[in-house]
């Protein structure tokens, strides 16, 4: 019994500290930190203004689009026979006309 | 100047307009920020991001309430994301050293170590409890427990800061209360 009030007593004088609170005063620097956070940030964040997020997003769709265009309309049909063999030969990338000296 | 032209010259970036607004708020922001954070470094440094704020995003603010609400609602806003950020600090830290890591579990608190200019010494332990006992509220009521009993704030104004109707302040403030008094109790009941 004797516990419980004290447990109450404590809570109570708990609850009485906020009415001892005084008030906090800022420090006096604050105001000079402040601004100079503000306008340095302002002068950082100034790095390619135009390039603004919705820009940013209109073109990263405008890539995934073509790519995607690119990807679905390319028909490998259309691609011939000769045309893979010109680039093979022009380029020597054939197995069967290799020739070096280490050989 | 009225309000509208100051707000104007706020959104035209106006280094003597951030002067006068930080003259006007500096006092009341850092006060609404040290009820919730009690540490006078960390208090300052949510002060300044909620000007940084204030500065940043002043042309989407559409003047439905005031000025000063519109303020006093982003040093809310900034203070619960610092506690957020550090309880979830403290968690990883538990799971760190659960899983055997050789870093320090974060013992201290929500805030860097209790230094609140505006406490005496011998009420600085009893203090202590209490603002661990809000932290464990739900966030709602810690809100309005921490503007209305600490920050001094009338129901009307919270009203205006949180969005919330007058019943509605006042029965969150009920429930903090009573969620206080017995996260309290069973705090001494343990300590005996």
């Amino acid at each position: 019994m004797k516990t419980e009030k004290n447990i109450q007593d404590k809570v109570e004088q708990t609850f009485n500290v906020l009415e001892a609170m005084d008030k906090a005063s800022v420090s006096p620097f604050f105001k000079d930190q402040t601004m100079r956070r503000l306008f340095t940030e302002e002068e950082k964040q100034n790095v390619w203004p135009w390039f603004t997020p919705k820009l940013q997003f209109g073109i990263l769709v405008a890539i995934v689009v073509l790519n995607f265009l690119a990807f679905t309309q390319t028909d490998s049909d259309s691609i011939s026979e000769d045309a893979i063999e010109d680039f093979v030969t022009t380029y020597e990338l054939s197995d069967e006309d290799e020739s070096s000296l280490f050989y | 100047m009225t309000e509208n032209e100051f707000i104007e010259r706020l959104r035209n970036r106006r280094a003597d307009a951030y002067g006068k607004l930080i003259d006007d708020f500096q006092q009341k922001v850092f006060a609404t920020c040290i009820s919730f954070v009690p540490n006078k470094e960390d208090a300052e440094d949510i002060a300044q991001e909620v000007f940084i704020e204030v500065f940043n995003s002043i042309h989407k603010f559409k003047e439905k309430s005031s000025l000063s609400t519109w303020i006093y609602r982003i040093s809310t806003n900034k203070s619960l994301e610092f506690i957020r950020r550090r309880n979830a600090k403290k968690r990883f830290g538990f799971m760190q050293s659960i899983l055997g890591s050789e870093t320090p579990v974060d013992r201290s608190n929500y805030f860097t170590e209790f230094n609140h200019p505006g406490i005496i010494l011998e009420n600085k332990e009893k203090s202590e409890t209490l603002f661990h006992a809000i932290n464990q509220l739900p966030e709602a009521q810690k809100v309005v427990f921490t503007l209305c009993k600490i920050d001094d704030k009338s129901y009307q104004e919270i009203s205006d800061i949180t969005q919330k109707s007058i019943p509605s302040v006042e029965s969150l403030m009920f429930r903090a209360k009573k969620n206080l008094q017995k996260l309290l109790e069973d705090f001494y009941k343990n300590e005996n």
